[in-house]
């Protein structure tokens, strides 16, 4: 019986394995900065057309972010039916790479199931993951916060496909990512124009643009209701971090004359949204 | 003195010379022969009669040979493409995961240098999933075939101006710089320098012309060649 049992789970776990897989995601290759929304997972009926409302929601908290902070950052949300990470150790070097060179930003995936609590009511658990693209680069080049994650919620279902949506995007916090993965990817590339490894945009103020949207993603994550979790505190100090690289990137630019500049290094970032 | 007279004459004795004669004529060494005609020169044309059953041997030897290599090298041509058609297949298809591609491009890489046009052509159209897998396939074959890796991908980084994206030139350099391809100096340094003067154009198939490399492929693409030239 137990070996049984234990052959059980084990073809469990391979159904798993073979079913979990990195998929290509059509529209990847197209021009301009991206988000992959994979698919979710889910055991609960109705859910199968959770993808395309989810685009939508992440859509909208984008469009929330631009309207409420003046910030465009002109992100495409590109659903990816069939793409199922099995976790954040999916997210190698290559794979990675490779996403941040066709201009991924943020890739998110997620597993519904509906459990009982305790008094033998349905709850609805999600475990949602998030790959912050450059965040991830630089996890992996010098072991800073981590970009690849998983948040677990739970909560009580009332209506299945509206609390989905809620659980995978948890009050904008899927906003606040990308708006950290956008801040940290224009702060590498001021830093690669100041040191020459890339041409300079002569239109624009590099340093005050990735700055912008760092502060932009502090500033989200403080007014997260839940408050953040703590996943998100390290993330929270990874933006001030950056946003304060901002103004040392800009001071050492011999080439910068924005206002920056003239900026103190420890200069924080303004409070509230 | 009184016999003096009477002595008749002494009769003449024989001449000795004779026996001389005789045996003069005997011990003489004979004449010398006549020589033998030297032995007749034979024209090149006889020795080539000789030869040619010989030379008839091996050039049927050698024709039989080469067109039976010919047959087999095409019958392995074909057997190769009938292998290496559900490989391919899997690799380019719509469905592939990543564990799947890393699977087709490996078995596909120990094809050797018949893989290498297949595996190069999906390259010039692979997506984040499929590049990887087959870097690392013609990485393998460049390992052991590095002259049929690297002409094709040399062919390519020296024509800026064919039909190839930067991911695809990216691509080509990274594998060129890993199995350090003999002769890539000059057209790493060549591509370093349009890049960096700003003269390098990428192909972006939506368009079908040429655009201006965008900044972060720029910085991309630098930070590749730097490291393919660096390690030569």
């Amino acid at each position: 019986m137990k070996t049984l049992a234990l052959l059980a789970c084990c073809l469990l776990l391979f159904a798993h394995t073979l079913e979990a897989q990195i998929a290509p995601c059509s529209g990847v290759q197209d021009p301009g900065t991206k988000i992959l929304l994979d698919e979710i997972v889910a055991s609960t009926p109705g859910a199968a057309n959770l993808l395309q409302p989810l685009a939508s929601r992440l859509d909208a908290g984008l469009l929330q972010v631009q309207t409420e902070l003046g910030l465009d950052l002109n992100l495409k949300v590109l659903p990816c039916a069939n793409r199922k990470p099995t976790g954040p150790a999916d997210f190698t070097r290559s794979v990675v790479d490779q996403l941040n060179v066709r201009n991924v930003v943020m890739e998110v995936w997620g597993v519904t199931t509906e459990v009982k609590d305790a008094q033998g009511r349905a709850v609805q658990e999600a475990s949602v993951g998030y790959v912050l693209v450059p965040v991830r680069l630089n996890e992996l080049q010098s072991q800073r916060p981590p970009g690849a994650f998983v948040i677990p919620y739970r909560a009580r279902p009332s209506d299945p496909a509206a609390d989905l949506l809620r659980l995978v995007d948890q009050s904008g916090r899927l906003a606040a990512y990308a708006t950290l993965a956008s801040g940290t990817r224009a702060l590498r590339a001021a830093q690669d124009a100041a040191a020459g490894r890339r041409p300079r945009n002569s239109a624009e103020d590099e340093w005050a643009f990735a700055r912008k949207r760092l502060c932009a993603s502090h500033a989200l994550f403080t007014s997260l209701k839940p408050p953040p979790a703590a996943s998100d505190m390290q993330l929270v100090d990874y933006a001030r971090t950056l946003a304060a690289q901002t103004i040392t990137g800009a001071k050492a630019d011999q080439r910068y004359s924005g206002s920056l500049k003239l900026q103190p290094e420890n200069l924080p970032c303004p409070t509230g949204r | 003195m009184a016999n003096s007279v009477a002595d008749p004459p002494a009769a003449p004795s024989l001449p000795s010379t004779l026996q001389v004669d005789a045996t003069v004529a005997l011990t003489t060494p004979p004449p010398p022969a006549p020589k033998p005609d030297p032995p007749k020169k034979k024209h090149p044309i006889e020795y080539l009669q000789a030869l040619t059953p010989l030379i008839i041997a091996a050039v049927g030897w050698f024709v039989t040979d080469a067109v039976r290599s010919g047959f087999e090298r095409q019958r392995l041509q074909l057997s190769n493409v009938t292998e290496m058609r559900d490989l391919l297949v899997k690799l380019v298809g719509p469905s592939v995961t990543l564990q799947d591609a890393q699977a087709a491009a490996s078995t596909l890489s120990a094809f050797g240098e018949a893989a290498v046009p297949p595996l190069v052509t999906a390259l010039a159209s692979a997506d984040d999933v499929r590049t990887p897998p087959i870097e690392d396939a013609l990485r393998a074959i460049g390992l052991n075939h590095a002259q049929a890796v690297c002409d094709p991908l040399l062919r390519i980084l020296g024509r800026p101006t064919g039909r190839f994206t930067w991911l695809l030139h990216r691509s080509a350099i990274r594998v060129v710089g890993d199995i350090d391809c003999p002769n890539a100096g000059p057209v790493l340094q060549g591509f370093k320098n349009s890049l960096a003067n700003g003269t390098l154009k990428t192909y972006d198939p939506a368009s079908d012309d040429w655009i201006a490399v965008p900044p972060e492929a720029v910085q991309l693409l630098n930070a590749d060649l730097t490291r393919a030239v660096v390690t030569r």
